[in-house]
């Protein structure tokens, strides 16, 4: 269960990642700098790409990061149903070059923004929401792009091949306006490709990963990612 | 600019007029932001020793000694003049500049605070100078990946041509992998990386060294531009360097740029230096040798690397794509010479460069008495409401619309959100420090010397409620034009508070900052900011102590008052707010109750007798009270008629703000056991009243729903800005 | 051979071999004032040819793109076969010709920079001068061709400027006209001698088709003093101007634009109350390392949509201005 995690220039999640998932039984996570290029990924069963500011954020959030040659090898590795995993602007990164459909526009307030907030789990089972099916998660955010947009004709098959496992909720688990941290469309907070085997989410699962930090429920998630790459 | 006095002083020593360069470079390191020429003399004042403190005042960070085989370090400093002109570069510049800073000491960054002042925002210019510098602090700081663990910002008129941005950066380090700011060994070589070098911020610090007058527009140039993702690949490069030990003095290009790093390198090391200034890698080509030396263009540091090292050095700062040249060596003779193209365009001595200085007469002038009197106080007729304006005011209110734009959680880290009386952090040892800033500008405009023992005493009791016990404490001290009798005055007697505190509470000073001349001439008219003694502590948890937050968390506890209450409302919020001005002598400063107070919530906290905690301060128990349901699903039901001390009313028992108390829930069980603590430490205390599952501030003979409080309390300042 | 095109001093032939390619021979005959006067020159035809051949491949070799390929024997010249576009570009440096008639100028008044004018090429509306608005709306060429035409016209007045200053000779206006060829190149076309173009000496004696027109002197020697000039003249000495380009990148309609909502708040709240509504794009200011060509011009299209905008919310537009 080998997982690559990626780092960009830029990227400033990469540690975190790596110790939230050494913690979990069985998951061999190691850091693949992007100038190793398709060579980085050889071994790779999974790949994690964390959040953080890709190329400084410049020109889009994740837009610079998108044309990096490992892309591709990524983009070849979910192809074969490798689990992929973006965070924050991993996410942004997987919608830029179209692995996940949409964009991450900038948020409604146009300002960053950084806060604990409840994610509904869907009804409909993914590999990353196994068991949490219908869950209210706490976990943070933090982030000036994470207003999630997409047309119509992408929007409505989302919804009804059940591949947007969680949306912005308060904490009863209603998903309502207030809730909504970003703008979002739909209070989307993630999404997964067709395949199911790719997940772009804004949230951060590492950072509500041990007690001390507040909150555990982005372990799950994490951990049924790692189950993913066997 | 350097005065004529310093002129001829230098004339003197060199036996000869100093060239364009040298006059530059004095200019920059004989500036007061550089020197502290006015304000070294006092820091004798200080405690800054202690057996954990591995590291004083000096280099760039303080480190103290947190046991488990690390340091962990710290740096303050203020950005203020360049956030006026140009507040979202300025602040993002300040934070850049601190950690360098920090990390220029062999640490690892993980932390970041800011402490702000601005005029009120209902002035448009001071709503833009805040989002500005709000967005500066958060796109940098959030871009390298650091989180903002704390932070506090005041309002005040006086601020409104004088922002203030003081910025601090917390780290560790394994004591093995410390590295010192000095250049020890003639015949190693100076080597710069970084970003190239512009014409930003030439002359800032002199630039920060004077008062505004109305051609602020021309000193636009002076402002210097960051660039965080640089910053990124600088700490990882950095980091590697000092993993393989290849780094044997650093120092990072802040103030006074070229000049100021090399300068005090050699001065530590008791050493010389010689460097090339056509080596230096320029962004804009036709730059002369006076501008190269004193650019403060950002991202850069300079190294002193042994030549048997520096091959291996090379090998990583090429990996890293990181621009690098080997400008110079350190020689042996105690001068600082600059040339450029083989030509000799400075040599002025290290000595005389760096605190070379003739020292400038200074004056302390006469600080205006006050009265004790509370004339002006009337007893409120609807407490509610006035209870009500408090917590929307300026200096009172919510500031989670800043703070939200902060990322406060990467690294994975952070124990305690902002929000809480201080930020917790985790360190690689296991154990949780907490950080925590404060100041009461009102206090110290009424009385400098009291006010700022008390505003220390007010950051103490933010770690305290939580259960910390202090550690070090690092300081920025922002007042006026020194060379005014009055302004210097005030100035002296800060230092004077502090560091009587310093010595009351064993708590050393380990770094720190001063920035002077925040005076502006509008209109022919003299306005000067409140003297702002900004006071930075951290305190440290006992191991597998669990924080300690001041939200009521349990029904039917008990809410006691630890403390005695006088009637000191003079300089209070509640004065501020019903005459517009603060008068009269400040809430007294009480080291002995106050250390009484903090022993006894602290062995209650080890004991695990308290359940939330809040210290009392700005705006007096009524708000302390309030604080304590905001972000809780509780109540509470208490009698505001026995509050122990000499108060006269209801209101002046809701809104004094008398030193040394604390407010703690305690439940029934633990009640006795907690009573006998407040003997044994020789503080009071009273039974409040009780914790209770409705959602109503009931305070007995009034009360506020708590949902009226939170509208309140969040609408402050939100209600101004974008 | 089949010839294409009879022109009043030029013919264009089919090149037999080569579908795209012509063979354009230069007659002896040199018109003015509308084609009103007319003269056959003997040697005029050969000497127009030397000198468009020379400032073909001289442009060509500061990488712009033009329609000659190598010359023929004779005063031919072989070159690429294009659509021609019925605009013709001029651009002056100093005041002469009609433009002083226009405006009652005084010949030789030097203009603060280079201005581009456009005309209409056809004989019966004795080729009038033409706004680019009014090209655009009677759809006469597209506003990204005409941006493209007025930009290498201005990187061709500077190369050539510089070139004839070499030879302390004053470039003072000079015609150009574009064509595509199949693959959708635009191309610079036609000629680029004596008979197109004013060149004036220190004394700012016309050396070049002036001379017939207001019978100031000798053409085939002004010719041959151009081409002799232009034979001393070091190309390799004129340095390669950069251009810059502009992406514009806007939000689509209909898409939110958060930046712009809270920008347009801020203004109001400064009292600017008079705005309806703010959308905040971006500018990307590109310099190029030489002139634009169409390849150019097409890589950075590419590049726009793959990486200067996001086209799910936003469009992107190419501004050579």
């Amino acid at each position: 269960m080998s997982i690559a995690v990626i780092r960009f220039p830029g990227t400033n999640n990469e540690d975190d990642v790596l110790r939230a998932l050494a913690q979990i039984p069985g998951a061999k996570p190691y850091l693949v700098q992007s100038r190793k290029g398709l060579a980085g990924l050889k071994d790779a069963d999974g790949v994690v790409i964390p959040g953080g500011f890709s190329y400084g954020d410049y020109l889009r959030a994740g837009a610079v990061a998108s044309v990096d040659v490992i892309v591709e090898g990524i983009r070849d590795l979910a192809e074969d149903g490798k689990p992929v995993l973006g965070i924050c602007n991993g996410f942004q990164i997987l919608a830029e070059t179209g692995i996940l459909q949409g964009v991450l526009l900038p948020n409604q307030s146009a300002r960053f923004v950084c806060k604990w907030v409840y994610l509904k789990v869907s009804e409909q089972t993914t590999l990353f929401t196994e068991n949490i099916e219908n869950a209210v998660l706490r976990l943070p955010i933090a982030h000036a792009e994470g207003n999630y947009f997409c047309p119509e004709e992408q929007l409505v098959p989302l919804w009804d091949e059940g591949r947007i496992p969680f949306t912005y909720c308060d904490s009863r688990g209603q998903v309502t306006d207030d809730a909504n941290p970003n703008g979002s469309i739909d209070n989307i907070a993630g999404i997964i490709n067709q395949k199911g085997n790719v997940l772009g989410m804004m949230p951060h699962p590492e950072r509500a990963s041990r007690p001390l930090l507040g909150s555990t429920d982005g372990l799950q998630i994490l951990e049924n990612f790692v189950r993913a790459t066997k | 600019m350097i005065t004529r006095e310093e002129l001829q002083h230098a004339t003197k020593v060199l036996g000869r007029e100093p060239t364009k360069t040298e006059l530059g470079m004095l200019d920059v390191l004989w500036s007061e932001h550089c020197s502290y020429k006015s304000s070294k003399r006092w820091f004798y004042l200080f405690k800054t020793t202690a057996d954990n403190v591995a590291l004083g005042i000096g280099e760039g960070a303080g480190l103290v000694d947190i046991g488990g085989g690390y340091y962990v370090g710290v740096a303050m400093e203020s950005h203020n003049h360049p956030s006026q002109i140009d507040p979202y570069n300025g602040a993002a510049t300040g934070v850049g500049g601190i950690i360098r800073d920090v990390i220029s000491q062999g640490c690892k960054a993980v932390g970041l605070m800011n402490c702000l002042r601005f005029g009120h925002p209902e002035k448009p210019h001071n709503a833009y100078l805040l989002e500005n510098v709000v967005r500066g602090i958060s796109e940098y700081g959030n871009s390298v990946g650091i989180p903002v663990v704390g932070g506090e910002i005041e309002f005040d008129e006086s601020y409104d041509d004088n922002c203030l941005v003081n910025v601090v950066c917390v780290g560790y380090v394994k004591p093995e992998k410390v590295v010192r700011s000095s250049a020890r060994t003639p015949g190693h070589y100076l080597i710069m990386f970084g970003s190239t070098t512009g014409r930003d911020g030439i002359a800032g610090v002199s630039f920060a060294s004077e008062t505004f007058s109305n051609e602020e527009e021309e000193n636009r140039g002076a402002v210097q531009i960051g660039d965080p993702l640089a910053k990124k690949v600088l700490i990882d490069t950095l980091s590697e360097l000092i993993e393989e030990e290849l780094i044997d003095g650093l120092q990072d290009f802040g103030g006074g740029g070229m000049t100021s790093a090399a300068g005090e390198l050699a001065r530590a090391g008791g050493t010389g230096i010689e460097i090339h200034l056509e080596r230096v890698p320029l962004r804009e080509d036709d730059m002369d040798p006076s501008e190269i030396i004193i650019s403060e263009s950002q991202e850069r540091m300079l190294a002193i690397i042994a030549p048997e090292k520096m091959d291996r050095a090379k090998v990583i700062l090429e990996k890293n794509d990181t621009t690098y040249a080997v400008i110079g060596t350190v020689t042996d003779d105690l001068q600082y010479t600059a040339k450029y193209k083989g030509e000799v365009v400075a040599s002025l001595p290290i000595s005389l460069l760096v605190d070379g200085f003739p020292v400038p007469e200074r004056i302390e002038g006469k600080i205006t008495a006050q009265t004790e009197s509370l004339s002006w106080f009337k007893e409120p007729e609807d407490y509610g409401t006035t209870i009500l304006m408090l917590l929307q005011s300026a200096n009172i209110c919510d500031r989670s619309w800043i703070y939200s734009q902060y990322d406060q959680h990467v690294q994975s880290n952070t124990v305690v959100d902002l929000g809480e009386n201080a930020g917790v952090l985790e360190f690689p040892n296991g154990r949780l420090l907490a950080f925590t800033s404060d100041c009461n500008s009102f206090w110290c405009k009424l009385d400098p010397q009291t006010g700022t023992a008390n505003s220390a005493a007010e950051s103490l009791r933010n770690l305290v409620s939580m259960g910390a016990r202090p550690l070090f404490i690092a300081d920025c001290l922002n007042f006026g034009n020194p060379e005014r009798p009055e302004s210097y005055a005030q100035f002296v007697e800060s230092v004077r508070g502090l560091g009587r505190f310093s010595h009351d509470f064993d708590i050393p000073i380990i770094g720190g900052n001063v920035s002077l001349y925040n005076e502006t001439v509008i209109d022919g008219k003299n306005r000067r900011i409140n003297p702002t003694p900004q006071i930075m502590i951290s305190g440290i948890f006992n191991q597998g102590f669990n924080p300690i937050k001041r939200n009521l968390v349990t029904p039917w506890a008990n809410i006691f008052l630890v403390g005695e209450t006088f009637p000191e409302l003079n300089g209070s919020e509640f004065q501020r707010l019903i005459l517009g001005e603060v008068k009269g002598i400040p809430p007294k400063y009480q080291p002995t109750t106050e250390k009484n107070s903090m022993n006894a919530i602290l062995e209650a906290h080890e004991r695990g007798l308290i359940r939330s905690c809040n210290n009392v301060g700005r705006g007096g128990i009524a708000v302390a009270l309030l604080k304590m349901v905001l972000k809780s699903d509780f109540g509470f039901k208490l009698n505001m008629d026995y509050i122990p001390g000499t108060i006269n009313s209801i209101g002046q028992g809701l809104f004094s703000e008398t030193s040394s108390r604390y407010l703690a829930e305690v439940t029934e069980s633990n009640q006795p056991e907690f009573l006998k603590l407040i003997e044994k430490h020789g503080t009071t205390c009273c039974e409040l009243g009780l914790t209770t599952t409705d959602p109503i501030a009931d305070f007995g003979r009034f009360a506020i729903r708590t949902s009226d409080a939170r509208k309140a309390f969040s609408g402050g300042l939100s209600k101004y800005l974008e | 051979m089949d010839i294409i095109h009879e022109g009043k001093v030029k013919r264009v032939f089919q090149e037999p071999d080569s579908p795209e390619r012509v063979i354009i021979e230069f007659t002896d005959t040199v018109t003015a004032g509308d084609g009103k006067k007319r003269q056959v020159i003997e040697g005029k035809g050969e000497l127009a040819c030397r000198m468009s051949e020379y400032l073909f491949g001289y442009l060509e070799g500061k990488g712009i793109d033009t329609h000659y390929v190598k010359p023929l024997s004779g005063a031919r010249l072989l070159c690429r076969k294009v659509a021609i576009y019925p605009i013709e570009v001029v651009c002056r440096n100093i005041a002469a010709g009609s433009f002083c008639r226009r405006y009652g100028l005084e010949r030789g008044e030097p203009l603060r920079r280079p201005l581009v004018e456009f005309f209409v090429k056809d004989d019966s509306l004795h080729d009038p001068l033409i706004a680019k608005d009014s090209i655009i709306l009677l759809g006469l060429l597209e506003e990204d061709v005409l941006q493209f035409m007025k930009s290498v016209t201005l990187s061709a007045n500077y190369y050539l400027t510089e070139l004839f200053r070499q030879q302390e000779l004053t470039l003072v206006d000079f015609k150009l006209e574009f064509g595509s060829t199949k693959d959708g190149h635009v191309v610079l076309a036609d000629e680029l001698s004596g008979d197109t173009m004013r060149v004036w000496d220190n004394d700012s004696t016309s050396v070049d088709k002036d001379v017939f027109r207001e019978d100031k002197g000798d053409l085939i020697e002004a010719y041959t003093q151009l081409v002799d000039s232009l034979k001393m003249t070091r190309p390799e000495d004129v340095s390669l101007r950069p251009e810059t380009v502009k992406v514009i990148v806007d939000p689509k309609g209909g898409i939110k634009n958060p930046p712009g909502e809270v920008t347009k708040k801020a203004l109001v709240r400064l009292g600017f109350s008079d705005v309806e509504e703010v959308r905040v794009g971006k500018i990307f200011k590109i310099q190029l390392k030489r002139p634009l060509t169409s390849e150019i011009l097409n890589q950075l299209r590419m590049m726009s949509v793959k990486l200067l905008s996001n086209p799910i919310s936003e469009k992107h537009e190419v501004s050579l201005d």
